[in-house]
């Protein structure tokens, strides 16, 4: 406890950074406070017709295309095939394109020693030329009336089809483009991989009610449904972007057309175990996104788009500035303050056992008194808000509470948002300097 | 395009603007509560500070007026516990409203009244030690809030309040306050204060931030025999 001024100030710099500091927090907390009542919002109206399961049973079967753009992809590809082959359809009424996008490992083999005896199947292969690309030649021989894409690290689960189908029937609106799937973490095992898992579920509730308000701004490249002429309509994919998966459905969204959520067509997706490809990874999703952002800036807060424009693009932007913000004061607020009491011990010969013993836990009335209560009862609501979402969330996707175990819940809400905070800052910082992007 | 479909949820945008600055309020109108109860409760301690010191004063007075010596250890443990008091009820919310921006009247007063209760027992200190010998060293710190190198000097000073419990009574005055309170710049002229932060004890001045090492040397100078001085 500070008996006398402890802490240094650089003349009058501080008090400023200080205001500024907590103008900052004010605006961050209240914007996202008021996008999580929204959400709830949303939350509550479509509670009554949330449905719990999706149909199953078809009456049309159409022709769907499945492609599986591969791009050294030896260890999981079969696994991929399979769970294809295992898919609740008729044979004879899908086709599945793989593509070879010029691997220099042993996936062509394996996918030829799979594919060898079903004729629905096929192998093309050609030099290295990027999802987009490879997507925009599959489609071009394509035969379906749909066509999905699959990772070659993703599996899909067998009535996903089936359900999605049925998700276009019923909505019987021709401007319904993509349907896209609810993603999860297949068996996660690490620590890295129980928090993303958790985050997964997370962003399947929150994609659901995005969907309702016609706010989809990604479909994932993991077993989205697309209507094949409609996209050879827009000019398929967009080859030079590293999120064409973020880019179509920007672009569809541009064009009027209907994005929705497959809330229960599960796809099970391989996490990155380690820090490193973790790193590769959300780098590349901050660096399209931004880059989808800039590129269709022109939506945002246009009325024309409705929510979409209004809140979805806002909260895009303001999302990504507020969280940039947001880390560089967290280490302003964090690392700073333990520099200084390492120099503080610095200054009394690091003697830590005189305060020990004189340590007197006390917490009495004033520690309430002298609490900040204006930010704490928003913060208090944020995390309420927070774990009412989490909670829901679970729910939402057939998950036990503790699926991954209490322990991970602390890494999750502690350190997993200044991680992926960093990583945005980084990213942004990056893409400042306006290098070109690549793929890898 | 056919865009008909868009829609904007008008009402769900007002219904979270609404239930937003509810919640806004909330917290505000808690925060003036909360900042009403500190008040109150400075109030109720500075009360209890009168009394005391009321108290110590005639102690005080007795012992001056029959030379009654073997009354100093009482008036050393009223003393001590009186200042340790001061500092252990006060001192962090004090230290609170410091960090604080606000200007405000209340707390104006808040700060003049901790200096003078401070520089009252001082004062008192100062006296009784004249006639009782007290296992104690009083320490005036004058520091203020533009002085880079201030806060350092409060560290080394809490640690020795940690170490040497109550034989070191520490009297902080601020120097901010000058202009409100009177008695500051009386005392700053009468130990000549020009730079900050400055000791003054047992009727030494010192400039600048003492080191340590050596305040602990003064300190231990002062105490005869210490067992938190062997080292």
């Amino acid at each position: 406890m500070p008996y006398f001024r402890e802490y240094s100030l650089i003349c009058g710099f501080e008090v400023e950074m200080n205001s500024f500091v907590n103008i900052i927090l004010w605006i961050a907390y209240v914007s996202s406070l008021y996008f999580s009542i929204f959400l709830l919002l949303v939350f509550f109206d479509k509670r009554q017709i949330f449905e719990k399961e999706s149909d199953v049973h078809l009456e049309k079967f159409p022709m769907v295309s499945i492609i599986v753009p591969a791009f050294n992809e030896e260890k999981t590809i079969k696994k991929t095939l399979i769970s294809i082959h295992n898919i609740d359809y008729p044979k004879d009424k899908y086709e599945v394109i793989v593509i070879n996008d010029g691997s220099s490992d042993r996936t062509p083999e394996i996918v030829l020693d799979y594919i060898k005896d079903k004729n629905n199947f096929q192998l093309i292969s050609h030099d290295n030329m990027g999802k987009g690309a490879s997507m925009n030649k599959a489609i071009g021989i394509a035969k379906g009336e749909f066509f999905t894409c699959l990772d070659a690290d993703s599996f899909v689960h067998k009535l996903t089809l089936r359900k999605m189908l049925n998700m276009y029937y019923k909505e019987n609106d021709p401007r319904l483009a993509i349907i896209t799937p609810a993603m999860k973490v297949d068996k996660p095992n690490n620590l890295m991989q129980k928090v993303q898992w958790i985050e997964y579920i997370v962003i399947i509730l929150i994609a659901r009610l995005s969907s309702h308000l016609d706010s989809i701004y990604v479909a994932p490249g993991p077993f989205s449904l697309y209507v094949t002429q409609i996209i050879r309509d827009v000019g398929g994919f967009d080859e030079v972007s590293i999120t064409e998966d973020q880019e179509i459905a920007y672009r569809m969204q541009l064009h009027h057309y209907k994005i929705r959520q497959c809330f229960d067509g599960y796809v099970y997706t391989n996490a990155p175990r380690k820090i490193i490809p973790f790193y590769r990874q959300r780098r590349r999703w901050y660096l399209g996104s931004i880059d989808c952002v800039r590129k269709y800036k022109n939506l945002i807060a246009n009325k024309n788009y409705g929510d979409f424009g209004l809140i979805q693009m806002v909260k895009n932007v303001a999302g990504y500035v507020l969280a940039t913000t947001g880390i560089l004061i967290a280490i302003y607020l964090v690392i700073i303050p333990l520099f200084k009491r390492l120099k503080n011990l610095f200054l009394v010969n690091f003697d830590i056992w005189t305060y020990i013993m004189g340590y007197k836990f006390k917490f009495d009335y004033f520690d309430i008194l002298v609490a900040d209560i204006k930010i704490g009862i928003l913060v208090l609501v944020l995390f309420m808000l927070g774990f009412y979402f989490f909670y829901m969330a679970h729910k939402n996707a057939n998950e036990k509470m503790m699926k991954v175990g209490l322990i991970v819940l602390i890494p999750y809400f502690a350190f997993y948002y200044l991680l992926k905070g960093i990583i945005l800052l980084l990213s942004f910082i990056e893409y400042a300097q306006g290098k070109k992007i690549k793929w890898r | 395009m056919d865009k008909s479909f868009r829609k904007i949820s008008k009402d769900k945008y007002v219904i979270a603007g609404i239930i937003t600055f509810l919640i806004f309020s909330l917290g505000i109108t808690l925060g003036m509560i909360i900042d009403n109860q500190r008040y109150s409760l400075i109030e109720e301690v500075n009360m209890e500070q009168e009394v005391n010191y009321l108290s110590l004063q005639m102690q005080h007075l007795y012992l001056n007026s029959f030379s009654a010596t073997d009354n100093c250890p009482v008036v050393e443990t009223a003393l001590t516990s009186a200042v340790t008091d001061l500092s252990d009820s006060l001192s962090e919310v004090i230290s609170y409203e410091e960090e604080l921006d606000t200007k405000s009247k209340r707390k104006d007063l808040v700060m003049r009244r901790y200096l003078l209760d401070n520089l009252r027992y001082w004062i008192l200190a100062q006296d009784s030690m004249q006639r009782c010998d007290f296992d104690i060293v009083p320490v005036l710190y004058f520091y203020a809030k533009d002085c880079p190198s201030c806060p350092n000097q409060g560290t080394i000073l809490t640690y020795f309040k940690e170490k040497f419990g109550e034989k070191v009574l520490i009297f902080p005055i601020n120097l901010d306050i000058r202009d409100s309170e009177p008695m500051v710049q009386i005392a700053m002229k009468q130990f000549k204060v020009t730079k900050y932060p400055t000791l003054v004890i047992n009727d030494k001045k010192y400039e600048g931030v003492v080191s340590r090492e050596i305040l602990e040397g003064i300190i231990c100078e002062s105490l005869d025999g210490a067992s938190e001085c062997q080292s």
